[in-house]
């Protein structure tokens, strides 16, 4: 696990792995703190959703998901270092996990179908980003990197809508050992269908900012967000719970929500574009 | 003190300074801030049109004032202004005439400040709208002064009214080549790239048989500030992929047929060089 405060000595040089995907490089002279970053290819995994009712065959042990083994430094490339220069006399760098600063469009790999009056309790794994902070200087933020590189995507209609980064999961109805990766959070999100009409969920826009993070045992949890789905195009009313959900009751609280949520908001989350007609025709 | 046949009070003096001096620059001190918070709260647009509003007939009002302070009667001079403006009317059509279009082109708001338009191929982003022009910043960094009139009559494309945009990428390959195979790689260069939306889903349709290429269109989505990037990375892309790839990008080919003889003329070149100028017999070939 890399989360935590790092007190670097002048001229030491620190290089945290996040799970393969990412690795950041630390380093301090007499006055200033060099940050770089790179990042490898992130392996898919053979799960899908037909996995739910059975124990899938491990495909990564524990082990080996929450190295950090220390990274060769000098393969940084000069240009790739950002440079910063703080108030505090000796800066302590604090690593911390954080949502990514847009909403995800999270599309299951199977369209899932809610009858009225049903719910359902989905998972879904978020890629986190690493929040880079100076604990020595009330936590002032340097900077954040995503853990993986993010595909965009566009969430409302073609006049007016909001860009979102664009995840494919697995939607499980429970958590999976063999899927927990160090860089991706899982997100508890409680769908209930108060329409008179089957909810058909091929994608979800899952407001992160409101989100917390919490950690336990190296696994990291956000707290569970309640989506109510009243029927039609019209917005859905979220709230989220502010704790972590009873799969990890006790974890720590590592980032609180960039955006908090206000009692009885409601947001657009199930449908996206209505398709124009001959769209890519002409 | 009496200048001529007008004799000058200090005291109004004073008050018409005081007014001038003081009253112009409060003024816009006001426009200021009447341009900030509009902007802040609405648009640079609604902006530049309140800010001119309030100056202008903060403006007027300062002067009538002034001149009341000389004694001035306004009746006659209102009067005067009426029988002026109807000659400087039938002198000024076409500025009348963009002033209106001004009010039009406001009302019905087809640009705002900022927008990047086009007008009569030109292309750039709106820097005001006045009354009588539009001035645009062209994007080697020119000015444009559009009168108002034009805009209103000629066709304007908005690049940026919308928040995100499609492009077109025409590609054209080799007639030897497997289309699917083309395809699947046009697929992945989008799906790869860091600046293409993954909604609206990006597509690939054929478009013509060529006479020297088959043409396919790979249409993809970006946002508008990020539609240029998305556009040349994706073209450099297709460039570098397929060399690597070994997939042609053809250049137009002349192929010369003799009547129905269906293998074109065989052509190689001669490397005999041409006899000496002056010479009466050429060389014999053997």
């Amino acid at each position: 696990m890399i989360w935590g405060d790092y007190p670097l000595e002048i001229d030491e040089v620190k290089s945290l792995s996040l799970d393969d995907v990412l690795n950041v490089h630390l380093r301090r002279n007499e006055s200033e703190i060099w940050l770089a970053f790179d990042r490898n290819r992130e392996p898919q995994l053979s799960i899908n959703d037909e996995d739910d009712g059975e124990d899938a065959g491990s495909e990564q042990s524990a082990e080996k998901v929450f190295d950090n083994t220390d990274y060769d430094v000098h393969t940084v490339e000069e240009h790739k270092w950002t440079r910063w220069r703080l108030r505090s006399k000796k800066p302590v760098l604090n690593v911390a996990p954080a949502f990514p600063n847009l909403p995800f469009v999270v599309h299951p790999e199977h369209n899932y179908q809610l009858a009225p009056g049903a719910e359902t309790r989905l998972f879904m794994r978020i890629p986190v980003a690493v929040a880079i902070s100076d604990q020595s200087d009330n936590n002032l933020k340097l900077t954040e990197i995503n853990s993986v590189e993010m595909v965009k995507t566009w969430f409302g209609t073609f006049e007016s809508g909001e860009v979102c980064y664009w995840v494919k999961t697995v939607a499980s109805l429970k958590v999976r050992p063999e899927m927990v990766r160090a860089h991706r959070c899982y997100c508890p999100v409680l769908i209930k269908n108060e329409s008179e009409d089957f909810l058909h969920i091929d994608k979800i826009c899952l407001r992160v900012e409101r989100l917390s993070i919490f950690e336990q045992d190296g696994m990291l949890w956000s707290d569970q967000m309640t989506v109510v789905h009243k029927g039609g195009d019209s917005l859905s009313d979220l709230s989220v719970e502010g704790k972590p959900p009873a799969e990890a009751a006790g974890a720590k609280l590592l980032a609180r929500p960039r955006n908090p949520a206000r009692k009885g908001f409601a947001l657009r989350t199930f449908r996206a574009l209505n398709p124009l007609p001959m769209l890519n025709a002409f | 003190m009496e200048f001529w046949n007008f004799t000058l009070d200090i005291e109004v003096l004073v008050r018409s300074s005081l007014l001038i001096f003081l009253g112009i620059p409060i003024l816009g001190l006001f426009r200021k801030w009447i341009r900030n918070f509009v902007t802040e709260k609405y648009s640079p647009h609604y902006a530049m049109l309140f800010s001119k509003i309030f100056f202008y007939i903060g403006f007027t009002m300062i002067m009538i004032l002034v001149l009341h302070e000389f004694g001035f009667s306004l009746g006659p001079l209102l009067g005067a202004a009426g029988i002026l403006g109807i000659g400087i009317s039938f002198a000024s059509q076409t500025s009348l005439s963009n002033i209106i279009s001004g009010f039009f082109l406001i009302g019905e708001k087809p640009f705002q400040v900022g927008d990047i338009v086009k007008v009569n191929d030109i292309v750039g982003a709106v820097m005001s709208i006045d009354t009588l022009s539009v001035k645009i910043r062209v994007f080697d960094n020119h000015l444009v002064r559009i009168p108002n009139e034009t805009m209103l009559k000629s066709p304007v494309t908005n690049f940026t009214r919308f928040p995100i945009r499609r492009a077109s990428i025409k590609v054209s390959v080799a007639y030897k080549e497997n289309l699917d195979r083309v395809k699947k790689l046009l697929t992945q260069i989008a799906d790869e790239n860091p600046f293409v939306l993954q909604e609206p889903a990006h597509a690939i349709h054929f478009d013509s048989f060529n006479s020297s290429s088959v043409d396919l269109v790979l249409r993809t989505w970006a946002q508008k500030e990020d539609f240029i990037s998305m556009t040349t990375s994706i073209n450099m892309e297709i460039k570098k992929r397929f060399d690597e790839e070994g997939i042609e990008i053809p250049f137009p080919h002349v192929t010369v047929y003799t009547g129905d003889v269906t293998k074109p003329f065989p052509i190689s070149m001669q490397a005999e060089a041409l006899a000496p100028a002056g010479s009466e017999t050429l060389p014999s070939k053997s």
